[in-house]
């Protein structure tokens, strides 16, 4: 299985919680041996300005449940009704329990409810959807609440320019409920596992737990330094593996759909990197409008990149028909998936700012 | 397009205001970077339809061997 159409679910709303301290890419400059020339090339091909992080005490759970309660207060929702609660997290709060049960207790969600995690990162807003569509058209719930975020800042070595300058923090909530059934969704999911440690925290879990040896910072050649604790990544490889498999993926999925290219409004990517984003466009022949970018804004917000490129730039184009509408997630895994779906009168806030909770 | 022309081009992507010879070695280049391999990828595309990867970009020694992927699509 790799393709799957589901008919009679939709988003009904989508709301998106950003970390609230700001860091600019300005801020930076030791990192780059105060080489300018070096940092603006950085800015203008990365796409990279404003990101913002998370304090040491705030998870992907706060930042997750304050969108949450945005989303269920401001739609009105019946928390009777939510019968599953998905979590998709690559940072969550513990190994066990899962961060959906914690965030069920918090928002005081029914004891009908499934609640589970989902670990993916760049992919995993397009398999949280799919999960709630499918769970939907089957109906084992009427609505069901898909939470994503990331806090991957936590991960990075500041000391490390091929990950730290890129990643910003942030939470979702997207509300995902039946509708007429002639509405059609298709997904598609492609994974290549063997290249698995390409982009990796090699310790830190139970393959290698954490010691004195994990910890320690090392010194690479290209000038960056990170321990065994850190995200690593593999940036030639990534790059590569986006160019060759996401337009195929692209169009895969327009072929699924018996759609072409001039059908679709938005192309949502995953905001891995600007360059990225414009050379898949440019070799799938979309054009550049068509692929909203906000990675200057926030940075790559792993998961929560799609849900933010859609409250972020594509709010006041939703509120009216429908738009047809194709994200692609690809990532960490390695791990890609495709949607292709119809948006329209949906419920999609500004991009909010956390403003802190209590912490327990 | 001549070797020169692309040479040129190299150099515009580079971003570098020295000159740039054949024999140099990438790796002693101080404009040489993780953006001027995927600024590389993405001109080929362009301007020879010739799909990089990454990776073999960062394989080449010298701007020779970058001019060589280009085939017989310079002179």
């Amino acid at each position: 299985m790799s393709k799957s159409l589901i008919s009679g679910a939709k988003i009904s709303g989508i709301a998106v919680v950003s970390a609230d301290n700001l860091k600019r890419m300005d801020d930076d400059m030791e990192y780059y041996n105060g080489d300018k020339k070096k940092l603006e090339k950085v800015k203008k091909m990365v796409g990279l300005d404003k990101r913002y992080v998370v304090d040491g005490q705030t998870t992907a759970a706060d930042l997750c449940e304050s969108a949450a309660i945005a989303l269920i207060n401001d739609m009105g929702v019946n928390k009777e009704e939510i019968g599953a609660l998905i979590m998709v997290t690559q940072t969550p709060d513990y190994f066990l329990p899962a961060t959906s049960a914690y965030l069920h207790g918090k928002l005081n969600l029914s004891k009908d409810c499934a609640a589970f995690d989902v670990s993916l990162g760049c992919s995993g807003y397009i398999y949280g959807l799919w999960l709630a569509f499918m769970m939907v058209e089957n109906k084992s719930a009427k609505t069901v609440l898909l939470l994503v975020g990331d806090t991957i800042s936590k991960l990075t070595n500041a000391k490390d320019k091929t990950v730290s300058p890129l990643f910003g923090d942030a939470g979702s909530a997207t509300l995902i409920q039946s509708c007429e059934l002639d509405r059609k969704t298709y997904f598609s999911f492609h994974t290549l596992g063997l290249k698995y440690d390409r982009l990796i925290v090699p310790a830190g879990a139970f393959r290698k737990q954490k010691n004195q040896e994990t910890a320690k910072e090392i010194s690479y050649g290209d000038g960056n330094t990170r321990s065994a604790e850190n995200l690593y990544m593999n940036g030639a490889e990534v790059f590569d593996f986006t160019l060759e498999e996401i337009p195929l993926a692209i169009k895969e999925i327009l072929g699924f759909a018996g759609k072409t290219q001039d059908e679709i409004d938005y192309f949502v990517f995953h905001q891995a990197n600007k360059h990225i984003i414009e050379s898949i466009a440019a070799l799938s022949g979309v054009p550049s409008e068509k692929a909203p970018l906000v990675i200057s804004e926030y940075g790559n917000l792993s998961s929560v990149s799609i849900p933010a490129t859609i409250c972020g730039a594509m709010r006041q184009d939703l509120t009216g028909p429908n738009k047809n509408v194709l994200m692609s997630g690809f990532g960490v895994g390695l791990s890609w998936g495709t949607c292709l779906l119809g948006l329209k009168d949906i419920y999609c806030p500004e991009i909010g700012f956390y403003k802190g909770g209590n912490h327990d | 397009m001549t070797k020169e022309e692309l040479m040129g081009r190299i150099k515009e992507l580079m971003q570098r205001d020295d000159t740039l010879s054949q024999e140099m070695i990438l790796q002693e280049i101080p404009e040489w970077d993780s953006l001027t391999v995927m600024s590389m990828v993405a001109a080929y595309n362009k301007l020879f339809g010739i799909k990089l990867t990454a990776r073999a970009v960062m394989d080449c020694k010298t701007v020779a061997d970058l001019i060589g992927l280009a085939g017989d699509k310079v002179s």
